[in-house]
């Protein structure tokens, strides 16, 4: 139980430091210049991964690729492009840099002629099911792989899902019909537009685009391989290929004919090379063996070719030809070569939707460079700033949405163009408003009420699409939750579920994959206190606690960078930094003990992942100025102790998003309550290392009006329009 | 079997389960009804002005066409382009037989 385990104990106090966090050298506004100071250790950013574009690996293509390379110049630039993402991969061996599962949305768009290819949502369903057990390794008959290439056998990490948003932002269900006066679909495209009696392709850069449609002259399926057009983006599948019931027909009824697509589609090559029946093909796999050309049917092991023996072809490749039944593996170098793709040319896909879910924010980010950013006015009314490559309503200028709030906006999303905004009103109850697409619900200045007394802010996390788990705290400090399933509150719009504690400080919750919540809490004794979801019950228990041990002065802020993988950042009673971390088995660096990562930080420190191996920290210092430190999977940069100075004079917690690797956006506000950003593009930061970019605020305005307002309210800002008190839904 | 064949037309999709040795079957797109085959399927295009197009199942299994010229050599034998030779074993509005060289 929390609060009654022992004193407050932290065994790794320190000194104060005497490095790093203590200079004052520019002001977050005015001309943003300046330079940094108190840098501990290397100040150079980003010299981990991600670096230099190594050296290009030579691979033999075949005569028809090379034929289809010289017909379109920029699809051979882009296909060069994605060819020497996939070498850098095998060459560097760079790991992934996507953290965990990737989950792609799905559109499948069904194009019939005849009432029977007008196959059914189950059908449908059963193709999904198969995509995640192929692409997951959890097929039943992986098992049969002969025993020699069974060690190859390896989980892609990649999960697909209807999509449940269209690309406008209106809830979907993922599937689309036509009935269409084509008898037979080729192989020529006209099935991805609807001006030659196909269905337009949704935008490529968020869905995974299944065509299933009647081919001509026995066609199974085709893809396009990354770096083609948009609009003839994603895989095309024979109605009677699709799936494993309905119109599925033996021997290509067990759904192989789309992982066989959808992996040409992540860039993967027919396992013999399409060279015809030579041996001097390369599929541009290391692991897969030679093999001179496509085996059909239900070969018997071992079918030896180009003196491969003894284990011969592995023809039980879903990038072989064989019939579904025979085909059951990907192997470890061609799901290196899908994840290459995924973080190269495919780096859009499966991010909003699929990745590892942040605790909400008043920033967040649904896609790649896609930004939204929440702030309360001095009439403590509700604003809202995005940015899809420009700032929106304007670099200064933000939207009204109404309402009188007494919590920082906390905003999750779950999907493209879906944003759901948590606030507490002045009665102290939650309040709560939705972004479809572009429209607000339940009104664009209106909440829905969802009850409660809540001190503190509330936190917000989305383990799927149509998910949002809530965490408040009452006025007994004990932890409530609730949720919404896809169409209803639990248990109620209003009620909340108790689960226990006397918390000091917001909670903080993070999610690393469906169904699994971590909530991290301070006790009364200032320890860091753990709970969590399973997918079946409350750990340790509904109303029980794990003590984590610990002095801290702040509310703990943790990032999952991997399933399994938790990262858990707080202050010490000597201003430090602190974390202590989980990796998959058990607590480092001990049960109660943490890490010391220096400084002297005011406030509650921010940390993001954009990969499995990437932390970045921000903390504010005494200085007010802002500060980073980074984990690049070895080491702590600058030094473990040590940071970099990003300048500034900062009057609010900072806030980062990364919407992608190697991205990082912050927001703060500066000593004028105007809004502040930078960015780290990758190759350093803008608009300069201790320079912001002015997002708008009326500084004489907010001034006096913050005078007048006690409560504490984050990232406020002055805006002419008039307050209006907090409506609820009518 | 061995009349002379003066020219060929259609679009045809090679039907390989009919090859019986080196003579590969081909039928006719859209009248025949060929089974779902995970091996794609050369196709020939015999167009007006000498020109055949010739489709090949691509790397992302997509056919991959290309334009020739052709040109009689007599006793049903025609050159495709520079390098290839068919020998044209049977034709018929449901059937063409063919013997690559």
């Amino acid at each position: 139980m929390m609060g009654e385990t022992d004193p407050v104990q932290q065994g790794q106090a320190h000194e104060m430091p005497s490095g790093g966090m203590k200079n004052l050298k520019s002001r977050p506004n005015g001309s943003h210049g300046g330079g940094g100071g108190g840098n501990d250790g290397p100040g150079g950013f980003g010299d981990g991964t991600g670096g230099d574009m190594p050296q290009v690996r030579q691979c033999a293509t075949m005569d028809v690729h090379r034929r289809l390379l010289s017909t379109d110049n920029e699809y051979a630039r882009m296909r060069d492009e994605v060819e020497n993402d996939a070498a850098r991969f095998s060459l560097a061996g760079l790991s992934a840099q996507r953290p965990g599962i990737t989950r792609i949305p799905v559109v499948v768009h069904v194009v019939w002629n005849t009432p029977a290819q007008n196959i059914s949502d189950p059908q449908i369903a059963s193709q999904i099911d198969v995509l995640n057990r192929d692409f997951r390794r959890t097929n039943a008959d992986v098992g049969t792989t002969p025993v020699p290439f069974l060690p190859l056998a390896t989980d892609a990490r990649i999960e697909f899902v209807l999509a449940t948003s269209s690309p406008s932002g209106a809830p979907a269900t993922g599937i689309e019909r036509r009935q269409t006066s084509v008898t037979d679909f080729t192989s020529n495209d006209a099935v991805k537009s609807a001006a030659s009696g196909g269905m337009d392709a949704w935008p490529a850069a968020h869905y995974l685009n299944i065509w299933v449609c009647p081919l001509a002259g026995g066609l199974l399926g085709y893809a396009q391989f990354p770096g083609g057009p948009d609009a003839t983006d994603g895989v095309v599948i024979r109605h009677s290929a699709f799936g494993i019931n309905g119109t599925a027909a033996a021997p290509f009824n067990l759904g192989r004919t789309a992982t066989h697509e959808i992996g040409h589609w992540l860039n993967l090559n027919h396992i013999w090379g399409d060279d015809g029946t030579g041996c001097s093909g390369t599929d541009n796999v290391s692991d897969t063996p030679n093999q001179a050309g496509g085996n059909t049917g239900t070969p018997a092991f071992p079918h030896v070719s180009c003196s491969n023996g003894p284990h011969g072809d592995m023809f039980m490749n879903y990038m072989d030809y064989v019939d579904d039944r025979a085909m059951v593996m990907f192997s470890a170098g061609q799901v290196e070569r899908m994840q290459a793709c995924l973080d190269g040319v495919r780096s859009t896909i499966g991010q909003g939707a699929g990745a590892i879910r942040p605790s909400s924010s008043p920033a967040v980010a649904w896609g790649p460079n896609r930004l939204d950013t929440f702030v309360l006015g001095t009439d403590r009314a509700l604003y809202h700033k995005w940015f899809n490559g420009t700032w929106s309503p304007s670099v200064t200028g933000y939207a009204f949405l109404g309402g009188t709030s007494t919590s920082v906006p906390q905003a999750a999303s779950w999907g493209p163009n879906r944003l759901d905004v948590f606030v507490t009103g002045t009665d102290s109850a939650l309040y709560h408003k939705w972004l479809t697409g572009t429209s607000w619900g339940p009104s664009a200045t209106g909440y829905e009420y969802m009850g409660g007394v809540c001190v503190d802010e509330p936190r917000i996390v989305s383990w799927g699409p149509n998910r949002l788990d809530v965490f408040v705290l009452g006025t007994n400090r004990a932890l409530f939750h609730k949720a919404w399933n896809g169409s209803a509150w639990s248990p109620s719009v209003t009620t909340y579920e108790s689960l226990g504690g006397t918390c000091m400080g917001q909670p903080e919750v993070v999610s690393w994959g469906p169904n699994r919540l971590d909530i991290f809490v301070i006790g009364t004794d200032h320890a860091l206190y753990h709970k969590w979801w399973d997918g079946a019950s409350w750990g340790p228990s509904l109303t029980g606690y794990e003590r984590l041990g610990g002095a801290c002065t702040c509310a703990p802020r943790a990032i999952a960078r991997a399933p399994n993988r938790l990262d858990v950042f707080v202050t010490g009673t000597d201003g430090a930094l602190y974390r202590k971390w989980w990796n998959g088995t058990s607590w480092g660096p001990s049960a109660d003990g943490f890490e010391r990562l220096g400084g002297i930080c005011t406030g509650q420190p921010e940390a993001v992942a954009w990969g499995p191996e990437r932390i970045d920290v921000f903390v504010i210092g005494l200085d007010s100025g802002l500060y980073h430190k980074w984990w690049d999977g070895v080491a702590w940069g600058p030094s473990l102790t040590g940071y970099e100075s990003l300048g500034g004079i900062c009057t609010s917690t900072p806030r980062c998003v990364a919407w992608g690797p190697n991205r990082l956006d912050v927001f703060l506000t500066g000593t004028d309550s105007a809004l502040y950003h930078k960015w780290w593009d990758g190759a350093g930061w803008k608009p300069s290392i201790a320079g912001y970019e002015f997002m708008g605020g009326t500084v004489s305005a907010f001034r006096e009006e913050e005078a007048q307002e006690s409560a504490a309210v984050g990232m406020p800002m002055p805006h002419a329009k008039k307050p209006s008190p907090m409506a609820s839904a009518s | 079997m061995n009349q002379p064949i003066t020219g060929l037309s259609g679009t045809w999709t090679h039907s390989f389960e009919e090859d019986e040795g080196d003579i590969q079957t081909y039928r006719p797109n859209g009248s025949f009804a060929f089974p779902p085959s995970r091996q794609g399927r050369d196709t020939l295009d015999f167009e007006q002005a000498g020109q055949v197009v010739s489709g090949t199942p691509g790397p992302d299994d997509r056919l991959l066409l290309s334009s020739s010229g052709m040109t009689s050599l007599g006793m049903n034998r025609f050159r495709i382009g520079d390098a290839q030779v068919i020998e044209v074993i049977a034709s018929s509005p449901d059937v063409l037989k063919v013997r690559r060289t």
